[in-house]
């Protein structure tokens, strides 16, 4: 854990310079502020049958050359989180209120233009799917082009040495002769390292990876993270990384938030939160994986199902399938409450749980995660 | 490509050998024959007369006999004489055929125009008062026949406004071009009609999907500007079936300027057909026919060849 402290520091101080640049305003304490702070995230879909309470008033930071984990399973709100953060929320979805700072810039304040001048210039983001995110009928160039025209005002021929260039940076070969093929002339893992170098054009300060890798063979998944990391030493990005498979996260994020029924219920270093989980819900999320140490051990499951997002939340989201839960998970709402971490130090962003019982939950999970160190090489 | 093209076009040839079957079947089946014109005037006239005239023709002769020798002289470049007129058929056809392919040349253009119009905004404004408005026109410009609607534009702009003439062509010659162009302007809208209403549908449709997809997400995740996340993105995918349907229509097009002409009186091919048919004018129909058979099955190809061009995911072999 310490050497890959060490690493994101290095990182961050080196891109120093470029996020200085990337952003206006703002003072010289650049080093210690997040780069992206979003607080009390609301989003909604009103839709005929209802409105749908997707994200409930959540908070985080990210701070140069940081990864976050966004963890959480289909309907837990982590893609629409992260949408919010781009302000490309599909209607009829709005962003009720809340707070999305940007290098100390407010975007839900910000006009559309002024987002659309934030968006792939200052946060990028790629998608899970790399067969449908990529404009069929386009060559890939002229997509590559495409931020690097708008964004940093490259003439036609400037752009395409540039792209030339990114492709050759995410590892396809012969990038100028592939730049005039489409997207169906490339693999599934070739698209999504086009897809990264899109995002990555114009040297963004935050990186959204929503689910990158869930669409990509396994062996090319891990190929996909090792750039991604690579490419997060060389430019210092910050990184929230959206995914539902906690193995993965293991190996290369610095912290991870998860994500249940729209709000954040636990959130902690990664090898903290394995270590020692303090919410019901990672507790379950982590017995539920499959061990490698022991074949008869049969696979757990969290009873129950994800609640229901057309109510307004009145109690704890996951009081009606979690065993500790008590009357006051019914009552009231638990907001996210400092926990002290196992490494003594306490404070906000360390460790944070939303359970009333917190302290009742120490220690690491008893049916153990398949073994951190497998997790860790693979990455 | 080429191969394909190549491929493509002898293949039509079987095909349009077994169309020129039908026709010419169908329309020998239909009752009466080109004595008919002579009888209807209601004077006596001796049978002998009438076969005689028959045989002139050549229509006493089996069916199949006729046949074969119209695809005879057919394959030769030769599509015979016309009964009413005494003309080659070839020479009547390419004289009335730039009026025809003017109509629905302008047809085409107005209908493209509109229906890229009308079905983008209906799109990218949908469930607007716009989207509904232009959704119920359609329907109405799909179920509305077109002699009606072609009657009531002659009432409505030749007789109570008079703005624009009811009918006819102008001479270039003599009126000039914009006096022709006034000529023009009913009967283009009255055939493109029912392709404003249903292209615009279709491409409504086609740019909705499209703007529902992921790279539509991705484009505006880059900052581009609607413009370009509709106009680059969006259209460029949602043009492609709808470009192919285009194309396809084009021949149908040619039969919709059958009664367009016949209301209009607008002297191509389309009134030359009408006129043929109540004569029994079997060379000249099937000349027409034959013409019609050939845009139906060229148009066909057109749109495989745009569909290729405009999508690159398809190549022919």
């Amino acid at each position: 854990m310490s050497g890959r402290t060490g690493r994101t520091e290095d990182a961050a101080r080196a891109s120093e310079p470029e996020v200085v640049a990337g952003a206006d305003g703002a003072g010289g304490s650049r080093t210690v502020e997040p780069v992206l702070s979003v607080r009390n995230l609301t989003t909604r879909f009103h839709t005929r049958s209802g409105t749908v309470h997707a994200v409930n008033g959540i908070s985080y930071e990210l701070r140069a050359g940081e990864t976050l984990a966004l963890v959480g399973e289909s309907g837990s709100g982590k893609s629409v989180s992260a949408l919010s953060v781009m302000g490309l929320v599909p209607p009829p979805g709005t962003i009720e209120h809340g707070q999305v700072l940007l290098n100390g810039r407010d975007l839900l304040q910000a006009s559309e233009r002024e987002r659309r001048d934030v968006r792939g210039r200052e946060v990028a983001m790629v998608f899970q799917d790399p067969m449908t995110s990529l404009n069929p009928v386009l060559t890939v160039g002229r997509q590559l082009a495409e931020p690097l025209r708008r964004h940093l005002g490259m003439g036609a021929r400037e752009a395409r040495a540039a792209s030339a260039a990114l492709m050759k940076r995410v590892g396809i070969p012969n990038p100028a002769d592939r730049l005039s093929d489409h997207p169906h002339q490339f693999s599934g893992g070739q698209r999504q390292r086009i897809m990264i170098a899109m995002a990555l054009a114009c040297r963004p300060s935050v990186l959204i990876a929503d689910e990158p890798t869930t669409a990509l063979d396994v062996t090319i998944q891990a190929q996909i993270v090792a750039l991604v990391r690579e490419l997060q030493d060389e430019m210092g990005m910050a990184i929230l990384w959206i995914t539902h498979d906690l193995a993965l996260v293991a190996g290369f994020a610095d912290r991870v938030a998860v994500m249940y029924g729209g709000t954040i219920v636990e959130e902690a270093g990664v090898g903290e939160l394995y270590a020692d989980p303090r919410h019901p819900y990672t507790r379950g999320l982590l017995a539920s994986l499959p061990r490698l140490d022991d074949p008869r051990a049969r696979l757990t499951s969290i009873e129950g199902r994800p609640p229901d997002l057309k109510a307004p939340p009145t109690s704890c989201p996951f009081a009606s399938r979690c065993d500790w839960a008590v009357d006051r998970c019914e009552k009231e709402v638990p907001p996210l409450m400092d926990v002290p971490s196992v490494s003594g130090r306490s404070g906000p962003g360390q460790h944070r749980s939303a359970c009333w019982r917190w302290d009742d939950l120490g220690g690491a999970v008893d049916a153990a995660f398949p073994g951190r160190a497998e997790a860790g090489e693979f990455a | 490509m080429t191969a394909y093209i190549l491929r493509r076009v002898l293949q039509m040839v079987p095909l349009l050998l077994g169309i020129t079957v039908i026709l010419f079947a169908v329309i020998q089946a239909a009752p009466g024959g080109p004595e008919g014109a002579l009888l209807e005037s209601g004077r006596f006239i001796d049978p002998s007369v009438v076969e005689a005239y028959r045989a002139r023709l050549g229509v006493d002769q089996p069916v199949p006999v006729q046949y074969v020798r119209w695809i005879g002289a057919a394959l030769r470049g030769d599509l015979g004489v016309s009964f009413s007129t005494t003309r080659p058929v070839t020479e009547m056809i390419i004289e009335r055929l730039p009026a025809t392919l003017e109509l629905m040349g302008s047809a085409f253009v107005l209908a493209a125009i509109l229906a890229f119009l009308i079905g983008t905004l209906s799109a990218v404004r949908q469930y607007s008062w716009f989207d509904h408005l232009s959704t119920s026109a359609s329907f109405l410009g799909i179920a509305m026949p077109v002699f009606w609607f072609g009657l009531i534009l002659q009432l409505v702009f030749g007789v109570w406004l008079g703005w624009l003439p009811v009918a006819g062509t102008g001479s270039l010659s003599g009126g000039g071009l914009l006096n022709h162009l006034q000529y023009l302007v009913l009967p283009s809208i009255v055939l493109s009609l029912r392709y404003v209403a249903g292209w615009s549908r279709y491409l409504r449709g086609s740019l909705l999907g499209a703007l529902r997809a992921d790279y539509i997400r991705t484009a505006r995740a880059k900052g581009l500007s609607e413009g370009a996340v509709v106009g680059v993105h969006g259209l460029r995918n949602a043009l492609i079936p709808v470009v192919s349907i285009m194309a396809l229509n084009l021949a149908g097009l040619f039969g919709g300027a059958v009664i367009t002409e016949t209301i209009f009186a607008w002297p191509g091919i389309g009134r030359m057909f009408v006129q043929a048919m109540f004569a029994r004018d079997y060379p000249l129909l099937m000349g027409i026919l034959l013409l019609g058979s050939v845009m139906v099955v060229v148009f066909n190809l057109v749109a495989d060849i745009v569909y290729a061009a405009l999508d690159p995911r398809i190549r022919y072999e």
